[in-house]
């Protein structure tokens, strides 16, 4: 005797409706790492290099912004260039399809991110800078 | 002076890392301390990330969160193996579910989360790798 189950067509929209609240949930979380980044990010201005630099990118892809400090003007800013991060970042997450990319990755690509997230020790000198530690806050953070 | 909770984090999560055999000179937040070129040394930077209360009600208990750097360098060119020892001797120290005291500071009890490391990096003329050690507290 054969079995059978018959699915109602309304249950494909009743999971298109889970699917796309789940990507809502995953964009919001973005968005918050997104200002978790700039906000921890603007003490950092000088030129505005290393905060406009940030992206949201696929994991795995090489891409990502990357803006120098050189022959950059100094005493930027910090909030208008942690505004113009922000609307980076936006366009990023609106423009990844989360459908389809299961890992998304926060990268700043600027020369000097490491020197920002770690500081950097110069010998014989009463220069040293201390990091900034955006990465690793933003780690703490969000998880 | 005020509330000094984030002195006692901080006090505690040093004193812990100073009391570890086998590590060199430590160099703490804002000395002026020049380290000596060719000779290891460590760097210490506590990065607070959260203070919010623990539970809901009348006044609750906040939740300290942060992260305790230790950065681990070595001279340039010798190799990964020395700063590969230095950052496992702190990640040793600082095994994820423990708790931290200190010798005189009886209330202060800073719980460890986790303690990784990240990559080597060359910073002429030295090599180095970050250890971060993510710490929460409670406290009244």
């Amino acid at each position: 005797m054969s079995k059978q189950v018959t699915i109602n067509q309304s249950f494909y929209g009743k999971l298109e409706k889970l699917e796309e609240m789940a990507e809502e949930v995953i964009q919001d979380k973005l968005m918050d790492i997104a200002e978790t980044a700039v906000n921890l990010s603007e003490r950092t201005v000088d030129t505005g290099a290393y905060i406009t630099s940030f992206s949201f990118v696929p994991a795995g892809s090489s891409a990502g912004r990357m803006r120098t400090s050189n022959n950059k003007p100094t005493g930027q800013s910090p909030q208008a260039m942690g505004d113009e991060a922000l609307g980076g970042l936006i366009s990023d997450i609106k423009s990844i399809d989360l459908k389809a990319t299961p890992r998304v990755t926060l990268r700043n690509r600027s020369p000097h991110a490491r020197e920002v997230e770690d500081g950097k020790e110069v010998p014989n000198s009463r220069w040293r800078k201390s990091g900034y530690g955006i990465f690793r806050s933003i780690r703490s953070i969000h998880g | 002076m005020g509330n000094s909770v984030y002195n006692d984090i901080r006090a505690t999560l040093e004193s812990h890392l100073a009391g570890v055999v086998g590590l060199p000179d430590i160099f703490y937040e804002n000395v002026n301390k020049d380290p000596i070129v060719g000779q290891s040394f460590l760097k210490v930077q506590m990065f607070p990330t959260r203070r919010r209360p623990a539970c809901r009600g009348s006044s609750p208990q906040q939740r300290y969160d942060g992260v305790f750097t230790v950065y681990c360098y070595t001279p340039e060119g010798i190799g990964p193996s020395q700063a590969d020892d230095l950052a496992n001797l702190v990640i040793e120290a600082f095994d994820a579910t423990t708790d931290i005291t200190h010798p005189t500071l009886i209330d202060t009890i800073v719980s460890i989360e986790y303690a990784e490391r990240e990559q080597g990096i060359t910073s002429q003329p030295y090599y180095y790798v970050p250890v971060n050690v993510g710490f929460y507290h409670y406290a009244t």
